[in-house]
């Protein structure tokens, strides 16, 4: 009989009752590029075969120098490569406060306090030179970079308190969709992997929509808090149980547990949906009612 | 907040001052000695 060709782990058929995401991109995020902090830190290099060479030469004064130079550098660039992290989650929600800690920019201090004590103390160019390139390498760096988000995101007419709860929420929502992402990376098996990334996306879009219209929030709490912790848990312990040995009944429980939750989120998501068609419904009979009762109609 | 040009330029700027820095300390901090065979090659 003729044999589907494919191994262990080629792309197997998804179940039938699993059906084909009409929008597989939808909520998902753009992961920024990280080719430019690379180059930072390969950029750096040099400091550290100086660092080398002057402890080659006794020199343990410049050497502390230029590591000092290079440490600050290195760091500086992890910080900026936090911070353009931090960026696009900003930019990818309709509701967001800004980052705690403006990382770029203290990333810039760090690389231009790091050319400086560089250029200074390893080199051994004067204080003005060493102030200098410091503070052209800062320019550069906010130049190119920009500066961190510095106000809250969030719809107009819809006050602090309600802006800082949702944004709580979805950013602690946000957290567990991670951990359950990273937990299902652990699972050697494609088809899993890809029916926890659409939970994910289920997730995601759910939190869009309380976005949208935060009096959605006590409808969703309970999805965006118990189910998806529940989830988390599950994947979890499925990574831990698959990684053991494959055990089929288990697996056919936990995709069947995906597929539950995938389904109950994206209901919950139309529910709420139609409940702010049925709000914005109530809200017109009621000004069309009043146009009429006041003899305003259009003629 | 700028224009991509003058970011890609910035960033260019960024990158080549590091790279001076780390080669200036590692050739500019030669002792007299290291120039002496440098300059002998």
């Amino acid at each position: 009989m003729a044999q589907r060709y494919g191994g262990k782990h080629s792309p197997k058929p998804g179940p039938a009752h699993a059906p084909a995401r009409a929008r597989p991109f939808a909520g998902r995020a753009v992961q920024p590029s990280r080719i430019r902090v690379t180059l930072i830190y390969i950029a750096a290099l040099p400091l550290l075969m100086a660092a080398l060479f002057r402890m080659f030469d006794g020199n343990a004064f410049a050497m502390l120098g230029n590591l000092a130079g290079f440490a600050l550098i290195v760091g500086g660039a992890a910080l900026l490569g936090e911070g353009i992290k931090a960026e696009a989650a900003y930019h990818a929600r309709k509701m967001a406060r800004p980052p705690a800690i403006p990382r770029k920019m203290f990333g810039g201090i760090a690389i231009g306090l790091g050319l400086g004590v560089a250029a200074l103390f390893g080199w051994g160019l004067g204080l003005f030179n060493a102030i200098a390139f410091g503070g052209v390498a800062f320019a550069a760096h906010m130049l190119a970079f920009g500066m961190d988000p510095m106000r809250k995101k969030g719809m107009a007419g819809v006050d602090e308190f309600t802006i800082n709860r949702v944004a709580t929420a979805v950013e602690k929502a946000e957290e567990t969709v991670r951990e359950m992402i990273n937990a299902a990376a652990r699972i050697p098996d494609r088809v899993l992997e890809g029916r926890v990334d659409a939970l994910a996306v289920a997730a995601r879009e759910m939190f869009r929509v309380v976005e949208d219209d935060p009096r959605d929030l006590a409808a969703a709490r309970k999805f965006m808090t118990v189910y998806l912790a529940g989830a988390r848990d599950a994947t979890v312990k499925y990574a831990d149980l698959a990684r053991r040995g494959t055990n089929a009944q288990a697996r056919s429980d936990f995709e069947a547990l995906l597929g539950d939750l995938e389904q109950s989120f994206e209901s919950q998501r139309k529910k709420l949906l139609e409940d702010n068609r049925s709000d914005l419904n109530v809200e017109i009979e009621v000004l069309r009612e009043r146009l009429q009762r006041e003899g305003v109609n259009a003629q | 907040m700028f224009g991509k040009t003058s970011q890609t330029f910035a960033y260019i700027v960024l990158l080549a001052l590091i790279v001076t820095i780390g080669f200036g300390a590692w050739f500019g901090g030669l002792s007299n000695d290291e120039l002496a065979l440098l300059e002998a090659f």
